[in-house]
């Protein structure tokens, strides 16, 4: 079977190894992932209570914007984990294409559709932002246009996975897809300050102090948080269901 | 022909020369790894267009601005940026794809 693990010899530990290596090894990993998942849902859940009661209840309404600004609590880190779940991806590829770990593989498809639906939202949910603060619901703006895009490399690198019936190949030719992606990231992340754009600026950074008020910051970085273990949490397990059907770990494990 | 029109021609053409052999690297990694894939023409498609865009929107941009008698350097800068990172990136990744539907 083509799409077979050689649990024999990916089960070993050698001697000269670093304990967490062994997490690299699909039949280590199985149980892991499923032991790590209810937490990171279970975190992702609290972190997500904790930022919308902070930015519903305590963030103050904006002087400018008044209460539409509060979509920013759902669009920022949606929009953040959308280039950073990338970014994890692209490393993924590079690892399994380097090493020729199929798990770094695997976790690179696993994380794909949770990226596109971060992408997506991001989308939506500025359209929506758009609508009554800027009048209209899209414009071609070098931040939108190159979101959009990176929507496209998602849908993409998924398209070319689902097109290639052999798993190994198709490992290896999203892997290649991915990397090559990874060009447009810093297109999109610096894409407000290159061109004069509708988008404004990014409000946080880590070299200056922040421009919005502490609840509404706070509130803010809870809700990424919570996107985040989310990420890592849907991840997992779409990588438990991965590795059962590509053959690494038998159903019962 | 005056010199006005001329010479926006001329620079139209100049992107052209710098923006194609872009187009061509990326559609070649893009053709590499849908290789023998079904649907192959429609994947092609979603592929690659994210990846061509950006420069089309330097092209595109240059043609623009000189339009409004403004600098063009800038974006004949980036077009070449672009030019130099896809021969240094397309071709490996093109090989690398041939190498991985060739197995």
């Amino acid at each position: 079977m083509a799409g077979s693990l050689s649990p024999a010899r990916s089960a070993t530990h050698r001697p000269g190894q670093p304990g967490w290596l062994r997490y690299a090894s699909p039949l280590h990993f199985h149980p892991l992932a499923g032991r790590l998942a209810p937490w990171c849902f279970a975190l992702a859940a609290v972190l997500a209570l904790a930022g919308l009661a902070v930015g519903f209840l305590v963030a103050p309404a904006d002087a400018q914007q008044g209460e539409v600004y509060r979509i920013i609590f759902i669009h920022v880190p949606a929009a953040w984990m959308s280039m950073w779940i990338y970014a994890v991806m692209a490393l993924y590829c590079a690892l399994s294409l380097v090493l020729r770990t199929r798990l770094s593989a695997m976790m690179a498809s696993a994380l794909a559709p949770t990226g596109a639906m971060f992408t997506a939202l991001a989308l939506v949910s500025g359209a929506l932002w758009g609508q009554p603060t800027w009048g209209t619901w899209w414009v071609w703006d070098a931040r939108l246009t190159s979101e959009l895009l990176l929507l496209f490399l998602y849908l993409g690198y998924m398209a070319l996975e689902a097109a290639i019936d052999e798993p190994r190949r198709a490992e290896r030719a999203c892997a290649v897809l991915g990397l090559v992606g990874v060009i447009n990231l810093p297109v999109i992340y610096f894409s407000v300050r290159w061109w004069n754009t509708l988008h404004q600026g990014a409000s946080v950074s880590l070299t200056a102090a922040p421009t919005m008020a502490a609840t509404m910051l706070a509130a803010m970085l809870l809700m990424t948080l919570a996107c985040w273990a989310y990420a890592v949490a849907v991840a997992l397990v779409r990588v438990r269901c991965i590795l059962r059907e590509r053959g690494g770990v038998a159903p019962g494990a | 022909m005056t010199q006005s029109t001329i010479l926006p021609a001329l620079l139209l053409a100049a992107t052209l020369l710098v923006g194609t052999p872009v187009l061509s690297l990326i559609g070649a990694v893009g053709a590499a790894l849908t290789l023998g894939v079904r649907g192959g023409a429609v994947l092609l498609c979603i592929l690659v267009l994210p990846l061509c865009i950006p420069v089309l929107i330097f092209g595109a941009s240059a043609g623009a601005a000189a339009d409004a008698g403004l600098d063009v350097m800038p974006q004949f800068s980036l077009l070449g940026a672009c030019l130099a990172l896809a021969l240094l990136v397309c071709p490996l990744a093109t090989a690398s794809s041939l190498r991985i539907a060739m197995e």
